[in-house]
């Protein structure tokens, strides 16, 4: 069938995006100038004897093909190599940061995209004058303000000076729940969650709000808008046939959303101390550690990846004049 | 007597910027009649309907005048009123329907849902009677099912005509609903349309710039011009006796199958658009019989022969068929401009 | 057309005038302007006014490091926690700021807007590959990469130029390309096809002038995201340390455990950025006015 023939043809467009991105990473690792072991090492720190069998261990005496063919079978297989750093499979250390990073991305995303649905449709529904002008003026601010600097500037308000909020990481170490609202499970994470996920939401949302927003202002003036209301349908009726024609352009958006949410997120881990995949890469970085940087970021470009084409999926699900390529 | 199903008086529609799109307006029906709306482009004739339908946008507003449906007076109703009225007592066929349904829904869905809305949420009983209004087009009723994007323009306009009848409604608003359909098509539609009529006495409002559908399915026939009703009255009458030179020029710019030999008019100039209340006559200045007194005063609907005309010179209708009937009067004052 | 084709088909020195009416016409254009024109006299004339050592450390009478010195006690906005003066790294920072941006941006817009107008205009087999590399480009997040590609490259301005334009092309491409196909419909565009004019002319001499409002308004995001990039990567540890920005000054307040104290510090380098980025974006939306005016 035409659907099967599609979809086919949209999983195979992504594994060789992913083998793409792969090939990438491998190429640009080996951009560095000089001893990839080397550099790590520093200078003079083991004889040549060692260094030749520490690169006998790494595969790195072998010709470069070899080591490409190797690197990809490596990836398919799971395999993500080994640490420098942590002498650990890199498969092993990226799992809990990794479930960490989208305990704070769903539900910033989900709230961002959520709010900025209802707020943008809410505004370009009632285009009045004075609350349209301010709403939009004020949605921008937290769109030009550095989000790192945003999150300090909470941290030391917030977490510094009112104590409201734990001044960062995800766990209070030896934690003793006194009032009753403390021993409800998982309190102390969501206590954690709070600020960086208010911040992160901040960020995100004016971007699907004037979308949201534009696209409803559109749509108002389509004809079907106005036969609905001859119709005799409710006003709530008819907002809700706008509002999901509407919602095609957020539809689009929020895959290129997520790659962009990604950066943001990096940021966010560090600021909050966060332990997640983002810090994880950028230490691993600074570091030198490099099997766990590049797993990391083709972790993250991987979500994107994926997410993308449950996206698609998405938009040929909700919008019937979608053709099938 | 029969009780009147729709009275107009005195109303009036101006734009934001000014524009005043319709002008005293007034008018009459009783349940079962059918008046035919015609007009050229731009004199009102879809904006008068929105007024009726309570649908003006923003922009525009009814200064002066009321619409009385049903014996509810619509004009400044609240609008949960005017909802319960809709539908089930003033239904509405729009110009340019194809776009008129959402594109993210069945066709079905869309019936369902105006079903639920006047309180009609049972599914099979609405499929049936859909499928019934559906025969009555000329539609397959398995399209029901089918997106607004799969049909044609035509289909998607004879969808709207069976929705429309969903409730078999007291008054019909159609606004050129056979525009653009071919005419086995169009056919379908008026034959549809004049059952509906017979059988539950619906009393349409049908506007449209083809003469030749209005004198088909209209009783009766209101020219506009220039936001104003410029003649009223039978359709037999008016067509073949027009009183107001506009009516005709415009019955002499239709050909006429049993006398080909007459003379095509096309009446030169264009439409005033009124920035202000007219004080003169709007036909003025195209009109080859106008005298002093039209420049002046405007002429008032006022009953001649039995139809009611805004001429001040009507009495003098046969003199002005003969001459336009020679083929000159407009080529004359084209010279003459 | 668009009011901003006309301007382009104005006389040249009708043109400045236009385009100055066009960006002072409202007092967002206005406020955009004033505050993009101070940065701009802060990086040229700044380090004559405040002093133009940002890297050196200043010493108290008796012998110790000046740390953390309030405003009052130094001015104008007091000393960091390695003794250096805050106010010469912010009027440095502009110049960093500025140079980076304009720069990042240059290269993305001439990378960007050549591969929307090369892909657009031909379509087939080269859009498709074009777009490809495009599609290629978006599944990758921006900052992840930019902080691998920085580190691996070695921090330094032009790396981090580099860096930035390399990614931030992909949105300038895929836009201008829509423009292009729908310009490309158009009957002049056939006219010229028809009166033997070559695809280069075509697509520089025609079709560019009516895609060129919205290669601006995408500049000035442009400058808008790489200044904010910039700052991210300073922030985290990647900046040129041979040349202080404004990201790299709260990296130096963060990892000095001074945010909770030293305000003077930590808010003006984030006000700067958010200033900076607020007028070139109240700039590009004079741009936009003239691009596609209902929306706005």
């Amino acid at each position: 069938m035409r659907v099967i023939g599609s979809v086919l043809r949209r999983l195979l467009h992504t594994v060789v995006t992913l083998f793409l991105v792969l090939t990438g990473m491998w190429c640009l690792f080996r951009l560095v100038p000089g001893d990839p072991l080397v550099i790590f090492l520093g200078q003079g720190e083991l004889g040549p004897v060692e260094l030749a069998r520490l690169r006998a261990d790494w595969g790195l005496d072998q010709p470069l093909l070899t080591q490409y063919a190797s690197y990809l079978k490596n990836f398919a297989t799971g395999n993500l190599g080994t640490s420098f750093v942590f002498r650990q499979p890199v498969s092993e250390i990226l799992v809990t940061p990794l479930l960490n990073t989208l305990l704070l991305m769903t539900p910033a995303l989900v709230l961002s995209i959520g709010l900025g649905v209802m707020l943008g449709s809410h505004l370009g529904w009632r285009r009045g004058r004075a609350f349209e002008r301010w709403g939009n003026a004020l949605v921008l601010i937290p769109r030009t303000l550095p989000l790192f600097w945003l999150g300090i500037i909470v941290l030391v308000v917030f977490a510094y000076g009112l104590e409201w909020f734990p001044i960062g990481g995800m766990r209070t170490p030896a934690f003793i729940p006194e009032t009753w609202w403390q021993r409800l499970p998982g309190f102390d994470i969501a206590h954690h969650l709070v600020l960086p996920v208010a911040v992160a939401v901040l960020h995100l949302v004016s971007d699907p709000l004037l979308i949201m927003r534009t696209s409803m202002i559109e749509v108002i003036n389509e004809d079907y808008v106005t036969f609905a209301h001859a119709r005799g349908l409710s006003d709530a009726t008819v907002r809700r046939i706008a509002r999901r024609n509407a919602l095609m352009p957020v539809v689009t958006y929020s895959a290129v959303m997520v790659g962009f949410a990604f950066g943001g997120q990096v940021l966010l881990e560090v600021v909050f101390a966060w332990p997640g995949v983002g810090r994880l890469m950028v230490d691993s970085v600074i570091q030198r550690d490099y099997p766990v940087a590049q797993a990391a970021f083709f972790l993250m470009a991987s979500v994107i990846i994926l997410l993308n084409l449950l996206v698609d999926f998405a938009y040929l699900a909700l919008d019937p004049r979608v053709k099938l390529d | 007597m029969s009780i009147d199903r729709i009275t107009v008086s005195h109303l009036s529609v101006v734009y934001g910027n000014g524009l005043h799109a319709v002008n005293d307006v007034s008018f009459a029906l009783a349940d079962g009649m059918s008046l035919g709306l015609v007009g050229e482009s731009g004199c009102g004739k879809s904006t008068l309907t929105l007024a009726l339908l309570g649908l003006l946008p923003a922009k525009a507003r009814i200064p002066s005048g009321s619409v009385v449906i049903g014996g509810t007076e619509t004009v400044g109703i609240d609008q949960a009123r005017m909802r319960r009225m809709r539908w089930r007592e003033l239904a509405w066929v729009p110009q340019g329907a194809a776009s008129a349904l959402s594109p993210v829904s069945t066709i079905f869905s869309q019936f369902v849902q105006t079903g639920r809305a006047h309180g009609q949420t049972d599914v099979a009983a609405l499929r049936q009677r859909a499928t019934q209004l559906f025969a009555d087009v000329e539609l397959t009723p398995s399209w029901l099912d089918a997106f607004p994007h799969q049909l044609s323009g035509g289909m998607r306009q004879r969808v709207i005509i069976a929705l429309s009848l969903l409730f078999d409604p007291k008054l019909l608003l159609a606004d050129e609903p056979t525009t653009g359909l071919d005419v086995i098509v169009q056919k379908q539609v008026i034959e549809t349309l004049k059952r509906l009529q017979q059988r539950h006495g619906t009393t349409l409002i049908f506007v449209s710039h083809d003469i030749g559908v209005v004198a088909d399915l209209c009783s009766d026939i209101a020219v506009m011009y220039a936001g104003q009703i410029v003649e009223q009255g039978s359709t037999a009458d008016t067509l073949a006796f027009p009183l107001h030179p506009y009516t005709i020029g415009l019955r002499q710019s239709f050909p006429d199958i049993r006398h080909p030999e007459r003379p095509i008019v096309s009446i030169p100039g264009r439409m005033p658009a009124l920035s202000a209340p007219p004080t003169q006559c709007s036909f003025s200045d195209r009109c080859p019989f106008v005298r002093e007194r039209c420049n002046a005063e405007r002429p008032l609907l006022r009953p001649v022969d039995g139809r009611l005309v805004a001429c001040h010179f009507a009495e003098e209708a046969p003199a002005m068929r003969a001459k336009v009937a020679e083929g000159d009067a407009w080529v004359e004052l084209e010279a003459a401009a | 057309m668009t009011s901003a084709t006309h301007l382009m088909m104005a006389p040249r020195g009708s043109r400045w005038r236009a385009a100055s009416n066009l960006l002072l016409d409202t007092w967002e254009g206005r406020i955009g302007c004033l505050l993009f024109g101070f940065f701009v006299f802060i990086a040229v004339a700044g380090p004559l006014l405040v002093g133009s050592e940002p890297m050196r450390v200043h010493y108290l009478a008796d012998g110790k490091v000046a740390r953390l010195l309030t405003p009052v006690e130094f001015g104008p906005l007091g000393t960091d926690y390695y003794g250096r003066d805050v106010a010469a790294q912010l009027v440095i920072g502009a110049r960093t700021a500025l140079i980076v941006s304009l720069l990042s941006t240059l290269i993305m817009a001439l990378v960007g807007t050549n591969i929307g107008l090369v892909a657009g205009y031909f379509g087939g087999r080269i859009d498709a590959l074009l777009m490809r590399f495009t599609d290629l480009a978006y599944s990758v997040p921006f900052l992840p990469f930019a902080v691998i590609l920085v580190a691996l490259l070695r921090p330094s301005l032009w790396n981090i130029v580099l860096t930035i334009s390399v990614l931030m092309w992909r949105t300038t491409a895929r836009v201008i390309r829509s423009q292009v196909i729908s310009v490309r419909q158009q009957t002049f565009v056939k006219a010229a096809r028809v009166a033997g004019a070559s695809h280069a002319r075509i697509i520089y001499h025609h079709i560019f002038p009516n895609v060129l409002p919205l290669a601006l308004l995408y500049l000035a995001f442009g400058i808008s995201y790489s200044v904010l990039s910039e700052a991210s990567l300073a922030f985290l540890g990647f900046g040129d340390p041979e040349r202080m920005s404004w990201g790299q000054m709260l990296y130096f307040a963060y990892t000095s455990a001074s945010i909770r104290t030293a305000w003077w510090w930590t808010v003006p380098p984030g006000a700067c950025i958010t200033l900076f980025v607020l007028s070139v974006f109240l700039i590009g939306r004079q741009f936009e006015r003239y691009a596609s005016p209902k929306l706005v």
